[in-house]
């Protein structure tokens, strides 16, 4: 019975959950008009989520590249010829690694940070207080966050995409013995542009969801410093499970459906 | 003098209800609170006095009853109409609330900025005043995380009366400060009152501020008023509820558990 009822809570749990979101999500897009004159704090929140976040992208962003590299000569063999290494490395970096691991580890960062900082405004008042001067918090703190995470997201993708491709390059000119020419023909051979905007298309809706359960756990937090951990915590769950799940139907809608 | 904006009738309440989950805070709630009056609310901690000031404002939706400013109906208000209506209200918070990731004089000028087209300098000289008002001059430059309790709350007084409001609302103004600045607290409020003409209703469970402070007082137990009347009268009040809430008597007709 246990089971049951855990099972249940949990289902319940994410039916809550997914409401909230959906329901943040209309009111965001409610005051996109109000986008001109949020433009300072947008900018602001473009400068956390995108600057703040340059180093940890690149940390993770040159080790993707450089064990996607490593991986897939061993994967190889003797199978597939070595010429098609770049190939590899540059359609899994764009389409899916570089995506998909920067929306994770900004989602964490981020996320989290969203989370803290308005659930600590939620449990001392000052969102109760931006209501009481007639500022709607939605327009004031989620709006900004949404924005500039959908727009700096992309922008961090595509930087880690570069620097993902000289990872893989770096280990593969330095440690696989294949030279420069053959790793670059590689990366030109069935180069396709929609890769690249399948691979920003994904970037832009991770960053949407990374706002929204940064926001929606901030706003809902309860109950002092523990309320506002376990938000903090929350949104990064959210946060990587709603990518992992949408990665897959963006796949799926971008790749068998559009291109 | 503030405009007096719809019929002037002040704060009617009838008949207001409000629980969370099983626990019943406001069990059919009646007060008038006129225009220009300064009125205390009492209450043991728990009793639902902020939940009120929230009610007011519809910061919380209501169960049942009515809430009424200057003959507006608060309970079915749409949060357009909301947002109009709180742009003549101004709340002190308990813990200050003011906004951590700005200076003090942003945090007071920000209602300004928001709401009005007035140009940056005159935003910031009214801000100034604000805080000199409030006694304090040439701290606008401050972090909130550099105050100590007592400017937290004065700060966030000069963010309150810089949108010149028609009603102030406080909930514990004195909370967590020593006697002496609750004093000055409390001084500051009656000041403001009587020298900007506003309405304003004051949550405490502290005596000495509800004596400076309030003209009229309503006392709240177990989501009911059970005692109204002026300042004086609770002073001459013998026995009752009011008499024990001033002695600070754990025995009476207020139930302690």
């Amino acid at each position: 019975m246990y089971l049951f009822e855990s099972l249940g809570a949990a289902f319940l749990g994410a039916l809550v959950d997914g409401g909230r979101v959906g329901i943040l999500l209309a009111r965001i897009v409610g005051t996109l008009g109000s986008i001109p004159r949020s433009m300072g704090l947008i900018l602001r929140q473009m400068y956390i989520v995108g600057n703040g976040s340059i180093p940890l992208v690149l940390v993770t962003s040159v080790f993707t590249g450089a064990v996607t590299t490593i991986q897939a000569q061993y994967q190889f063999q003797d199978y597939v010829p070595i010429r098609f290494l770049g190939t590899v490395v540059a359609k899994s970096v764009v389409i899916e690694l570089g995506p998909v691991l920067t929306a994770l580890v900004v989602g964490a960062r981020v996320g989290a940070s969203f989370a803290a900082e308005l659930g600590t405004m939620r449990v001392t008042e000052q969102i109760d207080a931006l209501e009481m001067m007639a500022i709607d918090p939605v327009r004031y703190l989620a709006l900004p966050r949404f924005v500039a995470a959908c727009l700096m997201l992309p922008v961090l993708t595509i930087f880690s995409d570069a620097i993902a491709i000289l990872g893989g390059y770096a280990v593969a000119v330095t440690t696989l013995d294949v030279t420069p020419k053959i790793f670059t023909d590689g990366l030109r051979f069935l180069f396709d542009v929609h890769d690249i905007w399948g691979g920003l298309i994904k970037a832009f809706t991770f960053g949407a969801i990374i706002a929204l359960s940064g926001c929606v756990n901030g706003f809902h937090a309860r109950g002092g410093a523990a309320g506002v951990g376990e938000a903090a915590m929350r949104a990064v769950v959210m946060a990587s499970l709603l990518i992992l799940i949408t990665d897959y139907v963006l796949a799926a809608v971008i790749f068998q459906v559009i291109f | 003098m503030v405009d007096r904006v719809g019929d002037g009738s002040g704060i009617v309440i009838e008949g207001v209800r409000k629980r969370f989950g099983d626990q019943v805070v406001l069990d059919g709630i009646d007060l008038r609170i006129a225009r220009g009056e300064s009125r205390v609310i009492l209450g043991r901690s728990g009793q639902g006095k902020s939940v009120l000031l929230k009610l007011i404002v519809g910061l919380l939706p209501a169960d049942e009853g009515s809430i009424r400013v200057d003959g507006a109906e608060v309970t079915r208000m749409r949060k357009k109409d909301l947002y109009v209506l709180r742009r003549r209200f101004s709340m002190v918070f308990q813990g200050g609330a003011l906004f951590d990731s700005m200076n003090v004089l942003d945090n007071v000028a920000l209602g300004l900025r928001e709401h009005t087209d007035l140009p940056e300098e005159e935003i910031v000289r009214r801000a100034e005043r604000a805080l000199a008002r409030v006694e304090l001059d040439g701290i606008g430059s401050k972090m909130p995380a550099e105050l100590s309790g007592g400017m937290r709350k004065r700060a966030s007084l000069a963010r309150a009366i810089v949108t010149e409001p028609d009603y102030l609302l406080y909930d514990e103004p004195t909370t967590g400060l020593d006697p002496i600045t609750s004093d000055s607290i409390n001084r500051l409020i009656r000041t403001l009152d009587d020298e900007l003409g506003v309405t304003s209703v004051v949550v405490t469970h502290d005596m000495t501020s509800a004596f400076v402070v309030g003209e009229r007082f309503a006392l709240l137990n177990e989501g009911k008023v059970c005692f109204e009347g002026s300042a004086e009268e609770a002073r001459r009040a013998e026995s009752g509820a009011i008499r024990q809430f001033i002695d600070g008597d754990s025995t009476g007709p207020l139930d302690c558990f």
